[in-house]
């Protein structure tokens, strides 16, 4: 059965939300604060939610599938989210809600990194982000207003194992020297092997289908020192996702960074070659295992041209990424200027050198 | 984006001009394995030996050593000091009193070895003898460079062939290639940075610090390949 939690400030009755700034809860109308652990015991009620579609029918057969339907204990007003959502707000009465369900029993995350950067800061940094790059379309900075900002705790699978690995190099070394006709290039070839281990901790693998992965990578890494134990009162005010990919699926892109990574950390003890091809990587890992973490992201939209841009920043470190498009035309015109520039100064070099 | 290009171009210039800088104060003439010179001398005489490629370019090296040595030495040397195609090295080896000499083709009929040699074994001081070679050297390509001069003089005056090693045309074409392509580099490298969401490649920065350890290794030798190049014929001015 779905449940529902909702923070409710004590004194004045208001949905209450997580403050990244002072890493307590606050109640935005009185603006009275409260420790995690102390209002998460006074106040957090479980009510079973309704389900619509087998009381009242008026679901048609499949229509609420992958969907799970919500009472609001503020007004009462229908929540309806998808089977992965498990904190959002009221669209009635915007109160953050917390679906309990959604983190309960094998579904509870084992940690939670709580938001440190706040809304505002998502904005300046997405503004620094624009100020900082070139060739952007004009038009893009003149129109572009954010359509949305919504800080998410995604769901991500932390994997830490012992990893061994082997691997083999063909490298070659170069030896050149002439005599008065004849230029000499003398190429040695090896056959290099390298093994060794190698231990990784809390490899992070984006947990939701929702997010892409290419983003939720790009806003690596988390600092996981400041992770807490899980507790619903850090999803107030924030969307959070429980993970729909799971640790097994997880796993493949956790082995595959780690095998790049072994590869690397050996070609990195063979030396004195001019040349090194990796040609196989066999790795074996012991010891692995895994655990469930949300972090906190900030997600910003906006379109333009039809076309929808996505950026992401981290809700802790604040690293801030996202794809800009390019206005080619101006990069055609600024490699031409360039190109003739740099072409007078050489041309301008050879005739003082005596080359012309 | 106006300061980072012009910073960029100062960077490449500044570059380019150092590294030619570089190249003309590195290059060394005298080798002295004996100890037979003070650092003053063997100064004074990388400092003339220096004018003499400078102003006829033309390397004139000169080398002391202890050791039994042969032309290979000499050529050895030469080889590996400096690049340029036009030049002597004279070796005195002291072991076995004898004297070894290597000379570039194209240099061959510039310089008078049996000349030098004389000019250096008739002082009685090292530093003395290798003055007079290189006294010896620099009348030898006076001489040489007015003959060059007159022949020019003659080629210019009747039209009937150019200075082909120089090729305006060849190279303003060049500079524009290189100009252009370093200038789309650049800006293609700046517009790139416009896309910043990419897959992780490796999870290097997870992994515990100092948990790596080497626990087996070989390099065996497999086979080796001898690649021999004709070098570019240099047109002899002479």
């Amino acid at each position: 059965m779905p449940t529902i939690a909702e923070q409710k400030c004590p004194c004045c009755g208001g949905g209450v939300q997580f403050d990244a700034g002072v890493q307590k809860l606050k109640c935005p109308y009185c603006e009275t604060e409260f420790e995690i652990n102390q209002l998460n015991q006074e106040t957090v009620e479980e009510v079973d939610s309704i389900n619509w579609s087998a009381q009242d029918n008026q679901w048609s057969s499949g229509e609420t599938d992958g969907m799970n339907v919500y009472s609001c204990q503020s007004c009462g007003g229908e929540i309806i989210a998808d089977s992965t959502t498990g904190a959002s707000k009221c669209p009635y009465c915007d109160n953050p809600v917390v679906m309990k369900g959604q983190f309960s029993g094998a579904l509870r995350p084992d940690l939670v990194i709580p938001f440190k950067l706040d809304k505002k800061a998502a904005k300046e940094a997405l503004k620094k982000h624009l100020a900082d790059k070139k060739f952007v379309p004009k038009a893009f900075l003149d129109n572009n207003r954010i359509e949305e900002i919504k800080g998410v705790y995604v769901p991500h699978w932390l994997f830490t194992c012992d990893a061994t690995g082997n691997a083999n190099f063909k490298a070659t070394k170069e030896r050149r020297w002439s005599d008065n006709n004849y230029n000499y290039k003398e190429t040695s070839y090896y056959d290099v092997y390298r093994s060794g281990n190698i231990s990784f901790d809390n490899i992070p693998v984006d947990g939701s289908t929702k997010m892409p992965d290419d983003l939720m990578e790009s806003v690596e890494p988390f600092d996981l020192s400041q992770a807490v134990d899980f507790n619903t009162a850090y999803l107030a005010g924030y969307l959070a996702d429980k993970y729909d990919v799971t640790a097994e699926e997880s796993m493949n892109r956790a082995n595959e960074r780690i095998r790049t990574s072994v590869g690397d950390a050996l070609a990195e003890t063979v030396k004195g070659y001019n040349s090194i091809e990796s040609r196989i990587v066999n790795m074996n890992i012991a010891n692995g295992f895994y655990k469930y973490a949300l972090y906190p992201v900030w997600i910003l939209n906006t379109s333009w041209n039809g076309e929808k841009f996505t950026f992401a920043m981290n809700g802790q470190t604040g690293k801030f990424v996202g794809n800009l498009p390019t206005d080619k035309k101006a990069v055609v015109i600024a490699s031409l200027l360039l190109g003739a520039g740099l072409s007078a100064v050489l041309c301008g070099l050879s005739f003082l050198l005596g080359w012309l | 984006m106006i300061k980072k290009l012009l910073t960029i171009f100062l960077i490449t210039s500044i570059c380019t001009c150092s590294s030619i800088s570089v190249s003309a104060y590195t290059q060394q003439y005298v080798f002295d394995y004996e100890n037979a010179l003070s650092y003053d001398e063997v100064q004074e005489l990388e400092s003339t030996a220096q004018q003499i490629e400078n102003e006829y370019g033309y390397c004139v090296m000169f080398c002391i050593t202890d050791e039994e040595t042969d032309e290979n030495y000499a050529q050895n040397i030469y080889d590996t000091y400096t690049d340029n195609e036009n030049g002597i090295i004279f070796v005195h080896d002291t072991e076995s009193e004898m004297y070894h000499y290597y000379v570039t083709e194209s240099a061959k009929s510039t310089f008078d070895f049996i000349k030098m040699q004389d000019a250096y074994d008739s002082n009685n001081s090292y530093f003395g003898g290798i003055e007079d070679y290189y006294a010896v050297a620099e009348n030898l390509l006076s001489y040489d460079n007015t003959v060059i001069e007159d022949v020019n003089t003659d080629v210019y005056t009747t039209g009937d062939e150019t200075d082909s090693s120089k090729n305006p045309v060849k190279t303003i074409i060049l500079c524009i290639a290189v100009g252009m392509a370093m200038g789309f580099i650049i800006i293609f490298a700046i517009a790139s940075k416009n896309k910043s969401v990419r897959m992780q490649t490796n999870a290097t920065v997870y992994t515990r610090p100092g948990s790596f350890v080497v626990t087996g290794s070989y390099d065996n030798f497999l086979y080796k390949n001898l690649d021999k190049t004709p070098k570019p014929k240099q047109e002899n001015k002479n």
